[in-house]
């Protein structure tokens, strides 16, 4: 808003902000949502394709049909995109799937009602209404295209990873491949589950690691009991890991005993009161710590480890001494490795050198080996107790290795969700018809009352929630197997078909929790972008 | 360089408060559109709070500020109302204007001290509106119409039904209906959860407002459906270190401690050398951080201390020796939290850790869990306290600009109640037997006040100030009446206005105007417009409550606002100085 054209009065230089208003029918922000839709639409679904993004310094190629991935490589610089960006990205975060969903209903329903000759007051309540009718039905018994997740039934399980893996062109996979991925995830999620705690009925889920090799078929991707990790420096031609120090005696006998520091051993401590130090003879603190080390080292050799292990650096001569005693060094694991390490071995952090290190505080390792997979030097441990399982991913390039890897990990998320509530819904667009038919059904029967509720004309009722069915529909017909021509009634006719005739062992299944959840946010999304009148830019 | 010296005129304010009116206009009534501000850092937020909007204008002109700044004073006490106050002052100085264009084409004057003139005379007569009318013959008008509440423990339920009226009224114009009511739900029964005695609800609300950070948690990433009522309180950070069986004990009464200094930092306070002569020195000053560590959770394990809540950061010792010590740790929790906990349970908190733990030090919690809301992580502690039964609101949204919205509401909303309650501030200068329309008796008995909203208040306050109008000679003070009268309009009919239902926008106002007068011999004064179909309907029937005491602190700041303005004469502006040389040789 500028004053600037009342004479003699000096604007100041700085923070003045920009006031537009009506930005929701402005022909240029129905162009971008349009575009915005697009790009979305043509990623969702079983045919779905693959967007390429570079930046136009010629960076990087990314290449990825999914909403994570697209919505962190787009800037976008209009608000109201932003805001449907970060409601679709605080889906994500919680859920990793169905991203493309929300941003799809969102941009719909708003396109769509941006366009009626409707208050927008009244589309926002009766969005509200169609979405309550929606969540009664998907929550209520009757509601037919629900299943309860039987988690020994194999087959559905399938289904709910197929679900996720199914429609990620940029994976790359050919059908056969499709099925040893999702098999995998499967496996990894229930090893990491069963291995839990035999007498407490609380389950404990455990840690799935990935490692990514390109270059070589889906078909050699396999699972790992354990932690891998990886050693550039051992050869890859000899197995260079000799056989370690065990347990000889009592309950451990036989297994590897580690223990696992956090904190330097290479001689540095801040553990040292915070003031200045003058001494008359040479002594060094450094010396010092480092002889400190080595007594706490000797007496961990005394009570029998057969492994050391450490987030950052162990002094050369720790190290030495160690090797001298058949005990493995391994430093420098970082943060990003320390939690698997001590997760598979189960031992406690040790972030002091002051302390007596009782018996409870170590961990163990049924085995340490040293493996060579596809050209690249690793370091196998292995816990008979841990639950902590290593995926190694293969794919054939660098893109679609890295986007298995994305999908991979979101179907994890999705598998944990189905433990809290096993409940998972139709995928391929089935739950979206079914809906449809439900909200047609059941529309004539809000009508008046809801009309009277929000105090609009009957017409404008039925015009908005004919625009919501309508947008469920395009979702339900793009996330549909069969081909693009068929035209609506017939594809809705066909899930109807079906869902009655129990014809839906193949169907890819959905996480219901993360449906719900879309739903809910797409449509307060939707509700918050129709509700905005101004636009106010603040450039400071 | 030379100073400039500007005349101030009133189109140019009313220029300025109309572009102000244009922003904020559509933000009114039930039927509320919002106005959506993003900032250069990709901060969005959606709102139609009035002052949220007008202060992210960052408007430049003097006159502009001003207002702004007015405003904001007034929503600091009542939490409200910023929108009716630029549309109040808009319609004055509109009103204004034709006054003065009207008197200055009568007496053909062609200069503007004339006008200048009128304003002063103008100016006073609002003065004398301000402080012996509006205190008086306005408010007395406006009680009647009022429904008083007692507020005690016996009037409990009646008390519950009248906020729950003023919240939803609060929250109408802010949120879509399906949204206020969810809201207003839980607004409600936080109150009715927290306050132990209704008596004290005046007390407990203002100490809810002091500390509304702590009363209230915003959650990102939950739709809003999933805002709830907490029992305790939630501390916003994971553990860092869980005690070993956290899980079996989180239902048991946990002790806890509050902790401001750094356990694992012991700087003296001045600079110190140490001179060391042998080896064993250097070594008692490398193990002495961790002996005094070890002292301090000695003392905390025999007072059965379960848990240490710190404002620092613990260093990886520190934890590792509270783990050993089967003590569970939160670090980096603001200092807010910190003071906030410390209070609520009488706690001391502690501040060396080489002094003596005493049991001033401990507080003792319900429960301590570990809860998870969407991708948060939060510690739910049950603590407790004797004034207050401690809940938390915990208010849910997809990103973080709707999750403002929503706790700003929330916060308006309790703003509006303590208003409620204020109702000394309106009834200090009536006389007794003015207090007597309502059987009120001079004294400090909790009331609350409130009036039908709708434009219920300012038609009575239109039509008082016609009847005052009819009987008063003075002619600067009959045009301020007649200008204010004219003015108070302007609310109920944006709200007509911004109503969504066309089959009733055809009627004009004029005529639900004519409509409304036709009704106060009948109805009395209860009639408003419906905000959300614009039909003329009893308000107090509908359930839509506006404190009193803002109706008329809201005319009162209005009326200071336009003296104000109508005093300036001129605007100095004085130019930058730069320090070189030549500039200053130019001046």
């Amino acid at each position: 808003m500028r004053m600037a054209d009342n004479p003699g009065i000096t604007v100041a230089p700085s923070q003045q902000s920009t006031v537009s208003i009506q930005t929701l029918n402005d022909p240029e922000f129905l162009h971008i949502l349009q575009l915005f839709k697009d790009i979305i639409a043509s990623c969702y679904g079983p045919r779905g394709r693959i967007k390429v993004i570079q930046n136009s310094s010629g960076g990087n190629v990314t290449m990825s049909s999914l909403s994570s991935v697209l919505l962190d490589s787009l800037s976008i610089s209009n608000p109201i995109l932003e805001l449907v960006k970060s409601g679709v990205q605080s889906h994500l975060s919680r859920f990793n799937d169905g991203g493309l969903f929300v941003a799809l209903l969102v941009s719909t329903l708003v396109e769509k009602c941006v366009q009626l000759e409707v208050p927008r007051t009244v589309c926002i309540g009766v969005n509200t209404n169609m979405l309550r009718l929606a969540l009664d039905y998907l929550e209520s018994d009757k509601c037919d295209c629900k299943v309860k997740i039987n988690f020994s039934d194999s087959k559905e399980m399938m289904n709910l990873v197929t679900g996720i893996i199914g429609s990620k062109p940029a994976c790359c996979l050919l059908p056969r491949e499709k099925d040893i991925i999702s098999s995998l995830v499967l496996q990894a999620f229930l090893t990491s589950l069963s291995s839990g705690s035999k007498d407490s009925d609380q389950a404990i889920i455990g840690i799935i690691q990935y490692i990514k090799i390109e270059g070589r078929p889906v078909t050699d991707s396999h699972l790992m009991s354990g932690v891998l990790f990886e050693v550039p420096h051992l050869p890859t031609y000899k197995c260079c890991v000799s056989e370690l120090r065990r347990c000889n005696a009592g309950p451990n006998q036989g297994l590897v005993k580690v223990a696992v520091y956090n904190i330097s051993l290479s001689g540095d401590s801040d553990e040292f009161v915070e003031v200045q130090y003058q001494s008359v003879s040479d002594m060094s603190s450094s010396d010092m710590v480092v002889h400190k080390i080595t007594n706490v080292v000797e007496d961990l050799v005394k009570q029998g480890i057969g492994m050391l292990a450490c987030q950052k650096v162990i002094h050369p001569s720790i190290k030495k001494y160690c090797r001298q005693h058949n005990v493995l060094v391994l430093d420098r694991l970082s943060l990003t490795h320390i939690k698997a390490v001590q997760q598979v071995t189960g031992a406690r952090l040790l972030s002091t050198l002051h302390t007596s290190i009782s018996e409870t505080d170590f961990g163990y390792l049924s085995n340490v080996s040293h493996k060579v997979i596809f050209g690249k030097s690793f370091l196998h441990m292995e816990s008979l107790t841990s639950n902590v399982i290593t995926m190694v991913i293969c794919n054939r390039t660098e893109q679609s290795v890295q986007e298995l890897k994305r999908v991979c990990e979101n179907a994890d998320v999705i598998l944990r969700h189905s433990l809290v509530n096993p409940v998972a819904l139709f995928g391929s667009g089935i739950t979206e018809s079914s809906l449809v038919n439900h909200l047609r059904k059941q529309m004539s029967a809000l009508v008046s009352p809801v009309s009277q509720e929000l105090h609009c004309k009957e017409g404008h009722f039925i015009t908005v929630a004919n625009a919501f069915i309508e947008c469920l529909q395009t979702i339900a017909t793009l996330a549909s197997p069969m081909t693009q021509n068929t035209d609506d009634m017939e594809l809705e006719e066909d899930c109807q078909l079906r869902l009655e005739c129990n014809k839906l062992t193949d169907t890819p299944l959905d996480c219901y929790t993360m449906k719900i959840n879309a739903l809910k946010v797409s449509i307060e999304i939707s509700n918050v972008v129709l509700q905005i009148n101004n636009f106010i830019h603040d450039k400071n | 360089m030379t100073m400039d010296s500007v005349g101030v005129d009133i189109p140019t304010c009313v220029s300025i408060c109309k572009s102000l009116e244009n922003i904020v206009k559509k933000s009114i009534g039930p039927n509320a559109l919002h106005t959506m501000i993003s900032t250069a850092t990709g901060k969005v937020l959606i709102t139609s709070d009035g002052l949220t909007i007008l202060k992210s204008l960052h408007l430049s002109h003097p006159i502009g500020r001003m207002i702004v700044d007015a405003v904001t004073s007034h929503h600091r006490i009542t939490g409200n109302n910023s929108k009716s106050f630029i549309l109040l002052l808009t319609e004055l100085l509109k009103q204004i204007q034709h006054f003065t264009e009207k008197s200055t084409s009568q007496s053909n004057f062609i200069d503007r001290s004339g006008s200048r003139q009128d304003l002063i005379r103008l100016a006073h007569a609002f003065h004398k509106l301000q402080i012996e009318i509006l205190p008086r013959g306005i408010v007395v008008d406006l009680l009647k119409s009022s429904t008083v509440t007692s507020v005690n423990q016996e009037t409990h339920r009646n008390v519950k039904t009248t906020y729950q009226a003023i919240i939803t009224t609060s929250m109408a114009g802010k949120l879509n209906p399906q949204t206020s009511e969810i809201f207003m739900n839980l607004v409600c029964d936080f109150l009715s959860t927290s306050v132990k005695e209704t008596g004290c609800l005046y007390a407990n609300l203002m100490q809810i407002i002091e500390m509304f950070e702590q009363f209230c948690v915003e959650v990102v990433g939950l739709p809003m459906s999933e805002s709830r009522i907490l029992e305790g309180i939630l501390l916003q950070q994971d553990f860092a270190v869980t005690e070993d069986n956290f899980i079996e004990h989180s239902d048991d009464p946990c002790k806890f401690i509050l902790v401001d200094c750094n356990l694992s930092e012991f700087k003296p306070d001045v600079d110190s050398t140490l001179n060391l002569e042998t080896q064993s020195q250097l070594t008692k000053a490398l193990e002495f951080k961790s002996k005094i560590m070890m002292r301090f959770l000695q003392q905390c394990q025999s007072q059965g201390v379960r848990l240490i809540v710190s404002t620092q950061r613990f260093s990886e010792m520190a934890l590792f020796l509270c783990k050993k010590f089967g003590i569970s740790v939160t670090h980096c929790a603001p200092e807010d939290t910190i003071l906030h906990l410390a209070s609520l349970c009488e706690l001391f908190p502690i501040y060396d850790i080489q002094e003596c733990l005493t049991s001033e030090n401990v507080g003792v919690a319900k429960f301590c869990q570990l809860l998870t809301l969407g991708a948060h992580r939060f510690i739910h502690l049950g603590v407790q306290s004797e004034k207050l039964n401690i809940h938390q609101i915990v208010v849910c949204g997809p990103i973080h600009g709707l999750c403002r919205q929503y706790y700003n509401c929330v916060l308006n909303s309790v703003k509006s109640l303590k208003t409620w309650l204020q109702s000394e501030m309106v009834l200090r200068d009536l006389s007794p037997s003015e207090l007597s329309i309502k059987k009120l008796t001079p004294g400090k008995q909790p009331i609350g006040i409130c009036i039908p909203g709708g434009g219920v208040a300012e038609f009575v306050m239109y039509k008082t100030l016609q009847i005052l109008k009819d009987s008063e000679s003075d002619a600067y003070l009959k045009a301020a009446y007649s200008i204010l009268g004219e003015a108070v309009l302007s609310i109920p009919r944006t709200i007509h206005e911004n109503s969504n239902s066309s089959e009733y926008k055809q009627k004009s106002f004029i005529c639900r105007l004519l409509e409304i007068k036709s009704l106060w011999d009948i109805e009395g004064f209860a009639m408003g417009v419906n905000g959300r179909n614009g039909q003329i309907c009893n308000m107090a029937e509908l359930g839509v409550l506006d404190p009193l005491v803002s109706k008329v602190m809201l005319l009162n700041d209005v009326l200071s606002l336009i003296q104000q303005i109508l005093r300036i004469e001129s605007m100095i502006s004085v130019p930058t100085l730069k320090s070189s040389q030549s500039d200053l040789q130019n001046l």
